[in-house]
């Protein structure tokens, strides 16, 4: 089994806090320009499910890193 | 049940404040010609609207082409092609084919497409485009393979337009390279500064200045949804400018600042009607009243926001049923589950009891589960277990459990104990098991009453599993002990409990108490008023006379449950599927009675219901009868066919199932005729040398086969007194075969005592078949039996047989039958447009009624015909000279 990575994932919108239930493992940072989603998943499949919601509300895809484990 | 099918296949009328995109509509105008168009953009871009305006302008030109619109369900090889194919059919796109597609969770692979679909799709006369849209929502990759498979097969007037939020994993390099592909993305379908105009001008109904406009088509970056939203939000505005300066100079997420702006310009009643409404897939008027606790003020909620264009969607043309734009709709609950996360669960409920009182049980499990409210899933299901698996839906219903995760399954047994139920009968027993063990661990916590009935329901479905897997002792057991625990008000799972009884008593040991049984399991199902469990009451009824060589008792009691079946089609406007089991029984009657065609007519009826039901005991008790007639008929090797299919089912249900596929197999065999019998037979010799025991008939037919006259006499001296103490339609068998023996020995004198036993039992129930199918020899023994003036009208009635069946071998007859139920004036109309090439749409057109009311009749039109497809129908009605 793959080991829990965190991912930092940045999109080109500025998303409001209230949208983090929706993102959830996810947690949203809103800066300037674009919008921070950071968050802790167990595997590829749970990652995707993330990144098929911000293709469905049409959000644009900045950049997706993974983040060294703490 | 209403059927929300039919949605799938309507093509979206255009919005108010739609803009003509003539370039875009020419691009389509020539990608159509190309094998694939690929119109892949995100959520919002104007994809359905775009194409739909494209199919609407194409229809008034006649260019032929079909409309799909995918939900999550679809996802799923079976379920798809399904779809696909009734989208053909819908569309009146003509398939040579009236094959079923298995139905949802079965295996497909692009190798195992059937050939006949292929071949359907090689014979198109003309041009044509399958439109499907939100092909997103397929990630499963049995279906991209269908349709890659498709794209390189199929015949070349065959193309294929998908809108999707993400390209398909399809080669699409090598498409675009040999110029198969055609692509619409986001940079084509982005609005122009002209188009964003013109579009905001209609939408708004305000004057914007070129700047303004520049400004927040700049903003939207040219996305029409945040340009709709943009224009409900001006509507009415005498500050358009300060509007659009306060939405340039935010910085936030486009859609979230807009729904907000779209949400202050509504009334009060509009805003909340949009934020309760959006938990619902799709909407009509009185569900939206029901969730809302209005009283009928949905209907004109609903006019006002197709009016104002707040991003409803019509499905049909009686504006019965909408859905919201999919990336409207999660911008709303985002906001609901944000400011009211209160109401959330109260409003699953409501929809939940809505969808439930319709009969709508995939939609209201659905809400149940959404509402995380445990006890209503566990009332909701445990009211509804038989109605839930056996509405015809056991696919998507499984799907939808196989979903839950288990932990959650764990601590909600009534959902493990109705999911075992769909797994038992969709014949995966082992799996049902172990859910059973899994809810019964939980049973402690429940209070005594609760207790004893989860209880009585894993009993019943254990009985039901033991019957399956050919434990009758252990089923009668269970069925005993289910019996005892289940409340009084259980009707439906006390009568299909009693059907398990009496079935299991019949294998068991035939006897007249399993008949008392199941005419308490009939009674009780008729005054609970459950169709459906009479159905299969009946049918174990029909299956015991069966046994008991009560032939015409047999075919009242399927007599009296077709017309029970009628009355419920008639009623509910859909068939009974659970009836297949009584279609198999009448014609296993019939081909004992030697009416063959009709036995092979209504037996094909029995295997389509079955299949839509997806019941696997039934569909195996059809598919045998089906093979028998079929042999009987002499169509030795469609028999052997319709035997696979049966086997390979078989395979995955029990071993039980197997042997009663060898033996009905062995049994065709031995009427001669197949391509395999010698090999089956020789197979059979082989264990029975080797000890194995066959059911005494088969045994004494196998040695007869092998001449070997004197074993027969010496087996029947035994199994004769020995079937004497068990009444049982095969011991007339068992005097024929000891006529045979003692003929083959040409001891004549022994052989008409043993025939005249024989006869005496076979005339009262008119049993033809039984001699019939033994032949040459037979027929020899006949006259010799008539020279001798033995049972004069029954043998003159034998011989008879014998001499058709020479005629019918040496010239099959046209296939012009008389149909069980005739069709009506109105279904005879319909059927000769059918055989033209207007859609079930266009038909309406013609016939000045509603769409439904045509689909309506064509599915009762199938039903009649036995048939599956528009296709079939037709061929099915020139067959019987129906249409020209």
């Amino acid at each position: 089994m793959q080991k829990a990575t965190s991912y930092e994932i940045h999109v080109q919108d500025c998303l409001d806090e209230k949208w983090a239930a929706r993102f959830i493992p996810f947690a949203v940072t809103v800066g300037d320009k674009e919008s921070i989603l950071i968050g802790v998943v167990h595997d590829q499949a749970e990652l995707f499910g993330v990144l098929l919601k911000i293709r469905d509300l049409g959000l644009s895809l900045v950049s997706v890193n993974p983040v060294e484990r703490r | 049940m209403t059927n929300l099918l039919p949605t799938k296949f309507y093509l979206p009328p255009l919005p108010g404040g739609f803009v003509a995109r003539p370039q875009l509509l020419q691009i389509l105008d020539e990608a159509v010609k190309h094998r694939l168009t690929l119109v892949s953009a995100p959520a919002g871009a104007g994809k359905t609207t775009l194409v739909s305006a494209w199919a609407q302008s194409a229809r008034k030109k006649g260019v032929a082409f079909g409309w799909l619109s995918l939900d999550e369900a679809d996802n799923d090889p079976g379920r798809f092609m399904e779809c696909l194919v009734a989208c053909l059919e819908e569309w009146g796109i003509i398939l040579e084919t009236s094959m079923r597609y298995p139905k949802g969770g079965e295996q497909i692979q692009p190798e195992n497409i059937p050939a006949d679909f292929i071949r359907g799709l090689t014979n198109l006369k003309r041009d044509t485009t399958i439109i499907v849209d939100d092909y997103h929502l397929i990630q499963n990759r049995e279906v991209h393979a269908i349709l890659e498979y498709l794209l390189e097969h199929a015949s070349l007037l065959f193309h294929l337009m998908l809108l999707t939020r993400s390209d398909p994993p399809f080669e699409l390099a090598r498409l675009r390279v040999s110029g198969q592909l055609v692509e619409l993305r986001i940079e084509q379908l982005r609005f122009s500064m002209r188009e964003a105009g013109a579009f905001l001008r209609k939408a708004a109904g305000v004057q914007l200045t070129e700047t303004d406009i520049a400004v927040l088509n700049e903003r939207t970056e040219g996305w029409v949804a945040g340009l709709q939203m943009a224009a409900i939000s001006l509507r009415g505005r005498e500050d358009a400018s300060a509007f659009v300066a306060a939405f340039a100079g935010s910085h936030r997420f486009v859609l979230d600042y807009l729904l907000e702006q779209v949400l202050n310009r509504q009334s009060s009643e509009v805003q909340e009607f949009l934020l309760k409404t959006s938990i619902l897939e799709r909407l009509s008027a009185p569900l939206c009243d029901a969730v809302i606790e209005s009283s009928g003020m949905a209907r004109g909620l609903l006019d006002t926001l197709e009016r104002a264009n707040l991003f409803l969607i019509p499905l049909d043309d009686e504006r019965g049923w909408y859905r919201y734009h999919h990336l409207f709709a999660d911008l709303l609950e985002n906001v609901l589950e944000q400011s009211h996360p209160d109401l959330l669960v109260g409003l699953h409920r409501r929809a939940c009891r809505w969808h439930e009182a319709q009969g709508m049980l995939p939609e209201a499990l659905h809400h149940a589960l959404e509402a995380g409210d445990n006890e209503l899933v566990a009332r909701m299901v445990s009211a509804n277990m038989l109605a839930i698996v056996e509405h015809a839906e056991l696919a998507p219903i499984l799907l939808h459990m196989d979903a839950v995760p288990r932990a959650e399954r764990i601590t909600l047994p009534w959902l493990g104990v109705a999911y075992a139920w769909g797994l038992a009968y969709a014949g995966q027993n082992e799996r049902a098991g172990l859910e059973l063990s899994l809810a019964e661990k939980q049973a402690d916590k429940l209070v005594s009453e609760e207790r004893s009935r989860l209880l009585g329901h894993i009993a019943a479905v254990r009985a039901y599993l033991a019957w399956s897997n050919g434990d009758q002792p252990e089923a009668v057991i269970y069925a005993e002990q289910a019996a005892h625990l289940l409340p009084a008000e259980e009707i439906a799972v006390r009568a299909l409990n009693l059907t398990t009884l009496g079935n299991a008593m019949t294998q068991y040991a035939a006897d007249t108490h399993a008949v008392e049984v199941l005419e308490q399991a009939m009674l009780l199902a008729r005054q609970g008023g459950q169709s459906h469990v009479f159905m299969l009451a009946a049918g174990a009824m029909a299956f015991a006379c069966k046994i008991l060589g009560q032939f015409h008792r047999a075919y009242e009691v399927c007599e009296d449950a077709i017309e029970v079946a009628g009355a419920y089609q008639r009623s509910n406007r859909r068939e009974l599927t659970a009836a297949a089991s009584i279609y198999a029984f009448l014609s296993r009657v019939l081909s004992e009675w030697g009416e063959l065609e009709k036995a092979i007519r209504v037996a094909r009826k029995g295997l389509a219901l079955s299949e839509l039901w997806g019941q696997a005991d039934t569909i195996m008790v059809c598919l045998l009868y089906l093979a028998q007639a079929l042999a009987l008929a002499g169509e030795a090797e469609s028999s052997q066919q319709v035997l696979q299919r049966a086997r390979k089912i078989a395979q995955k249900i029990s071993p039980w199932h197997m042997i009663n596929v060898d033996l009905a197999e062995l049994d065709t065999c031995l009427d001669g005729g197949t391509s395999n019998a010698s090999e089956v037979y020789q197979e059979a010799i082989r264990k029975q040398n080797a000890g194995y025991k066959f059911p005494d008939f088969l045994a004494a037919r196998l040695l007869l086969r092998q001449n070997r006259a004197n074993d027969v006499l010496i087996l029947l001296e035994r199994a004769l007194p020995e079937a004497q103490q068990h009444p049982s339609y095969e011991n007339v068998r068992l005097y024929t075969f000891q006529a045979l023996a003692h003929f083959q020995k040409k001891d004549f004198p022994h052989a008409l005592v043993s025939l005249d036993q024989a006869l005496d039992l076979a005339e009262p129930e008119n049993r033809l078949a039984t001699f019939v199918r033994e032949g040459d020899k037979m027929e020899k023994l006949l006259q010799l039996a008539q020279a001798n003036s033995m049972h004069p009208e029954f043998i003159q009635c034998l011989l008879a047989v014998f001499e058709i069946r020479r005629k019918f071998k040496a010239e099959p007859a046209p296939g012009i039958e008389q149909l069980i139920e005739p069709l009506s004036a109105r279904e005879l109309e319909i059927l000769n447009y059918l055989n033209g090439y207007l859609s079930s749409m266009e038909i309406a057109e013609q016939l000045v009624v509603s769409v439904n009311t045509v689909r309506t009749h064509m599915k009762n039109i199938y039903g009649k015909l036995g048939v599956h497809g528009r296709s079939a129908a037709v061929r099915r009605a020139k067959e019987l000279g129906l249409v020209k």
